[in-house]
Parts: structure tokens; C-alpha cells; sequence
């Protein structure tokens, strides 16, 4: 036999039919047996059809484009402090990597004909992984050259309104952001 | 393709796996919802927005920090709820400070929020019934907090007794008791409308 106490918790579950049939056959049985519970679902049924009327509030229309030019600004900020923050080598050492990679593929451009052999062996260290994920380079471009600063990277959230087949959204998936706590 | 709509966690494991549409969705899904939470419980409609601008941001920066243990609503709905018992605080310390009076009803907010288009638009919607809406509204603002948010989240939100008790941190049993005791006083106070 369900006591009062369970009634009572599964009154919303039973009204939104949602329970399953066996528990659903006992709450009716007990909403016959029981006055308590029937004054309970008398008194719920009703409070629950007023609170039918309560206001369903919605955000503003530019909640969506707000929401989605914070979250451009906080990646943006991401990257620039990624791009400013010590890495594991010191900064000369990366810039003489990056100056000797930039003569190589000078090289490699200039003298084809002596390379051809092993055309991808060098390839696969420039060529961007097969990914759907642009990853934030575009970003750190448009980062460090402020005048474009306002040019979307992709306008999910409005896309999505414009159009149904929108664009893919470029995450970064491998830098992770810096949580300010979500709990 | 599968026509079957994602859950809500199938949508955040897409999301930590890069696919930001996943998150589209998710705040298609949850600003409605969450903004009528984060309103009722503030009763202010500029920083009831502010509050649902910061969940969703919040949602995209600790993505990762998210396990599938944990239903996603009630992840969701603890950090907006969180946000908003802080604002409330905040407000209420700020009011204190500056002794300021008469301000912050529910009923009588200036900035109120836009109600859903087809209710609020409604030429045919008659008096009694915006009566009976505003009454409604009305009381369920004056609720104590810890009535409100419970009567908001069970009643209105339709979450169960679970969900809401991960979200309050608060046993169950207290949920179930808050839900009762706010009812009741609701019922009390709407007696006239019945
Ligand atoms: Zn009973």
C-alpha cells in the first residue's frame, strides 16, 4: 500500500502520466481509499491550473547576440593572453624555430626538383590536421589586428536564426579556457 | 540522419567534443526556462538578462568540467541559481547600505520582462484573465525565497523532487516540505481567485 508521503511525490509524475502503469494503478487506488490525498490533489489540481496563468517571461531580442559577442570577447581574451603567456621555451628559441622553419620552406620552395622524392614528409608538420575545428589562429589574427576586431569570427547564434544550414562554429578544443568557477 | 531530438547531456558531450552548434541548441533550449527562473527569483528583468548572459557563459568556460554523472539541468540550474541567490544578496546588502525603500516588488518593476509575444499581444486575452495572471505572478513573488525557488522549480519548471534537491543542496525530504509549504501558503493567498 503507498503511503500518503509517496502520494504525495508523485503526485506530478502521475498527473503528467508519466509514471509506470503499476505505481500509476496504486496511486489511483490509494487517491480513492485516502481523504487526505484526495484533498490533496483537489487543492494541487487546483493551485497548479492558476499557476497556469503565471507569466512565461522571455529575454530581450538581442539576448542572442549579446550572449554570443561575450563569448567572441572571452575567446579572443584566451587567445591573446595565450599568445602573451611564457611558453615552455624561451621566446628566442621560438623565434629562431619559427625563423629556420620559414627559411626551410623557402628552401623546399625555391628547389623543388631536389625534393620531390618525399614530398610529405615535411608536409604533414605545415599541413592543418583533417578537423571540422578551424582552431583559433583565424581568432589570434583577428585578435592582434584590432581594426578588424568586429568582424565575426561565425555568427552561430544569429545564423542559426537566419538559416538552417549553418556554418560549423570554430571551437577551440585545445586550449582550454580558464573557468571563473562555475560552482 | 536521426530525427530523434539529442538529450541534454548528448548535447554538452557534443559540445565538450568541439561541436559548438551543441551549444546553440543547448541555450535555445534553456533561455526561456532559465530566464523565468533567474527573473522570479531576482524580480529584475536587466539583471535577470545579465544573470542568463553569465550562465551561458559560464556553461561554455567550465564545458569540460562538466560529468555525465550529474543530470545537466540540475548543472545548469545550480549555477543560475547560484548567480541569482548572489545578486539577491548582493541587492540586499547594497539596499540596506543605502536605506533605500520601495524598491525591488516584483509587481511594481519598472523594467519589467517581456512575456512570451502570443500571451502578452493577445487582444482577446481579457481583463480577468491578465487579472488572474498578474495576481498569480504577484504572490508567487512574495513567497519567501526558499519557498519560491521551490515552487518555481517543482510547480512551474516541472523538475522533480531530485533534480530540485541537487540544485538547492538540500535533502529531499526538504525539498518535498518547501514544496508543500509554499503550495499551502499559495493556495492560502489565492483563495479569491478559486
Ligand atoms: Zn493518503
Amino acid at each position: 500500500m503507498l503511503s500518503c508521503e509517496h502520494f504525495e511525490q508523485n503526485w506530478t509524475t502521475w498527473k503528467a502520466a508519466k509514471l509506470a502503469p503499476v505505481i500509476a494503478d496504486e496511486m489511483l487506488a490509494h487517491s480513492l481509499e485516502c481523504a487526505h490525498c484526495r484533498h490533496y490533489t483537489a487543492e494541487t489540481d487546483e493551485l497548479r491550473t492558476l499557476l497556469e496563468h503565471s507569466s512565461l517571461y522571455q529575454p530581450s531580442a538581442e539576448f542572442a547576440a549579446n550572449l554570443e559577442q561575450a563569448i567572441l570577447d572571452i575567446r579572443r581574451r584566451d587567445v591573446a593572453r595565450s599568445m602573451r603567456a611564457p611558453g615552455l621555451f624561451p621566446r628566442w628559441a621560438v623565434l629562431s624555430a619559427g625563423l629556420a622553419t620559414g627559411l626551410a620552406i623557402g628552401l623546399m620552395l625555391l628547389l623543388p626538383g631536389e625534393i620531390d622524392e618525399q614530398p610529405n614528409s615535411n608536409l604533414a608538420a605545415v599541413t592543418p590536421p583533417p578537423t571540422a575545428f578551424v582552431p583559433d589562429e583565424r581568432l589570434a589574427e583577428q585578435t592582434a589586428s584590432s581594426q578588424r576586431a568586429d568582424e565575426p569570427v561565425k555568427d552561430t547564434l544569429r545564423a542559426r536564426q537566419d538559416t538552417a544550414v549553418s556554418p560549423p562554429f570554430e571551437v577551440n578544443q585545445r586550449s582550454r579556457m580558464v573557468s571563473s568557477g562555475g560552482r | 540522419m536521426n530525427s530523434q531530438p539529442l538529450s541534454d547531456e548528448d548535447l554538452i558531450r557534443n559540445f565538450q567534443n568541439g561541436d559548438a552548434q551543441a551549444f546553440d541548441e543547448i541555450v535555445a533550449r534553456y533561455r526561456i526556462p532559465l530566464y523565468n527562473f533567474i527573473y522570479r527569483i531576482l524580480g529584475d528583468a536587466v539583471f535577470a538578462e545579465d544573470l542568463l548572459q553569465e550562465t551561458f557563459i559560464r556553461i561554455w568556460t567550465n564545458r569540460h568540467s562538466y560529468r555525465a554523472i550529474a543530470k545537466f539541468s540540475t548543472w545548469i540550474y545550480t549555477i543560475a541559481g547560484n548567480l541569482a541567490k548572489s545578486e539577491l544578496r548582493r541587492k540586499k546588502v547594497h539596499r540596506w547600505l543605502s536605506l533605500s525603500i520601495g524598491s525591488g516588488s516584483f509587481a511594481d518593476d519598472k523594467s519589467r520582462a517581456l512575456e512570451i509575444a502570443d500571451e502578452e499581444a493577445d487582444p482577446t486575452l481579457d481583463y480577468e484573465r491578465k487579472n488572474i495572471k498578474q495576481r498569480v505572478d504577484k504572490e508567487i513573488s512574495r513567497l519567501p525565497l526558499v519557498f519560491k525557488e521551490a515552487i518555481i522549480l517543482r510547480d512551474i519548471q516541472e523538475l522533480s523532487y531530485e533534480e530540485i534537491s541537487i540544485i538547492l543542496k538540500i535533502p529531499l525530504g526538504t525539498v518535498k516540505s518547501r514544496v508543500n509549504r509554499g503550495r499551502a501558503r499559495l493556495q492560502k493567498r489565492l483563495t479569491d481567485l478559486r
